[in-house]
């Protein structure tokens, strides 16, 4: 037999989108909102994680995934604000997939639960390509990273629902153009909304929880 | 770009697909894939020529098909694509609308394979 063509036309990693399907319709039946925080590290997904509890925590039930490699610090902050945490082990992961989501959910009785948060990998690059099952996704991007991230790293900005831009406290010392940030994520995502705010002031925090507060009323 | 479960993922699903085709080798493997993506090939054939040595897929090669990113204008209906790194701000060259849906980038799919 000579060579031959075999068509395959498979998705690679389609498991993974099968199961993050399977989890974001379950949710949405017991009314649990499920939310991807995705940044670089250290551009604050924890802050606006503890942030955000501090605004909703009394009239809704929050619990938080952690994604961190190989402490539990993250967690730990999340603890000692009052809200069940559960630490992923991510195994050297550099993003969190659906079955890790799986696992922690089994661990958190997501039943009683309104929103659930995962505070996944910092990395701009694999968390893009790995659907967690989330209703929507929150990428954050903090001022001293530069405005050209968009250009660098176009993936993430186009699954993502709401663009955080943090930090704006530091506006006054970098070059920071945000109406060229703004238009970068507009041509990869016009739907997207862009909230700019500094989780260290408290400024801004109130078009974000306006958002996720939308959001949370339309599951 | 997790290169390393992407390429057990696709001599899983290569595998798969010959053990129920009767070949006794893997020639050439094709991929799709979205310009979106960052798809290191180089890593991808490095880390598949590990994984699947003494299998029937050992010294396949790895070949990528780019797909431009193409977005449908939402006021038009019409479909246009455009390379993403090189454009600030992208309009719609057939009526001029900024809202848009993403039809075409994201793709990470294995199109076919050469065997014998
Ligand atoms: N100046 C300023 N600092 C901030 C702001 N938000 C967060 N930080 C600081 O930035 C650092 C990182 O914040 P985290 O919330 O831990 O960031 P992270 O994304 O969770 O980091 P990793 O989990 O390590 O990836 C901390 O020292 C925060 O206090 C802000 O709005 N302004
Ligand atoms: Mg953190
Ligand atoms: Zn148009």
């Amino acid at each position: 037999m000579g060579v031959r063509l075999i068509e395959i036309k498979a998705g690679i990693l389609a498991d993974n989108r099968k199961l993050a399907e399977g989890i974001r319709s379950r949710l949405k039946r017991s009314g649990t909102f499920l939310l991807n925080i995705m940044s670089s590290p250290g551009s604050g997904k924890t802050s606006l994680i503890l942030r955000t509890i501090e605004a909703l925590g009394s009239s809704c039930r929050i619990a938080v995934i952690e994604a961190d490699m190989d402490s539990t610090v993250d967690a730990d902050k999340i603890a000692a604000a009052g809200i069940p945490a559960v630490q992923l082990r991510t195994r050297g992961f550099c993003h969190v997939e659906a079955a890790m989501v799986e696992e922690a959910l089994e661990a958190l009785s997501p039943g009683d639960l309104d929103l659930v948060i995962i505070e996944n990998v910092g990395n701009l690059v694999c968390p893009a390509e790995s659907d967690t099952g989330a209703h929507a996704n929150v990428v954050i991007l903090s001022v001293p990273e530069g405005d050209d991230k968009p250009l660098k790293y176009p993936l993430i900005f186009t699954v993502c629902d709401v663009v955080v831009l943090n930090k704006i406290d530091y506006l006054e010392h970098e070059q920071f153009d945000t109406g060229a940030f703004r238009r970068r994520i507009g041509r990869l995502n016009p739907r997207a909304s862009v909230c700019e705010l500094s989780c260290r002031s408290g400024a801004g925090l109130g078009g974000w929880l306006q958002w996720l507060e939308a959001r949370l009323a339309g599951l | 770009m997790h290169e390393l479960q992407v390429t057990q993922d696709i001599l899983q699903t290569v595998l798969d697909y010959a053990s129920r085709n009767d070949v006794k080798k893997i020639l050439r493997i094709r991929l799709l894939v979205g310009e979106l993506n960052d798809f290191q090939q180089d890593w991808v054939q490095r880390y598949f020529d590990r994984v699947s040595k003494a299998s029937i897929a050992e010294g396949a090669e790895i070949t990528l098909e780019k797909v431009p990113t193409a977005f449908r204008c939402r006021d038009c209906g019409r479909d246009f694509e455009v390379e993403v790194s090189l454009t600030d701000r992208v309009r719609c060259p057939h009526c001029g609308g900024a809202d848009f849906s993403l039809l075409r980038g994201r793709e990470l799919l294995i199109r076919d394979m050469e065997v014998e």
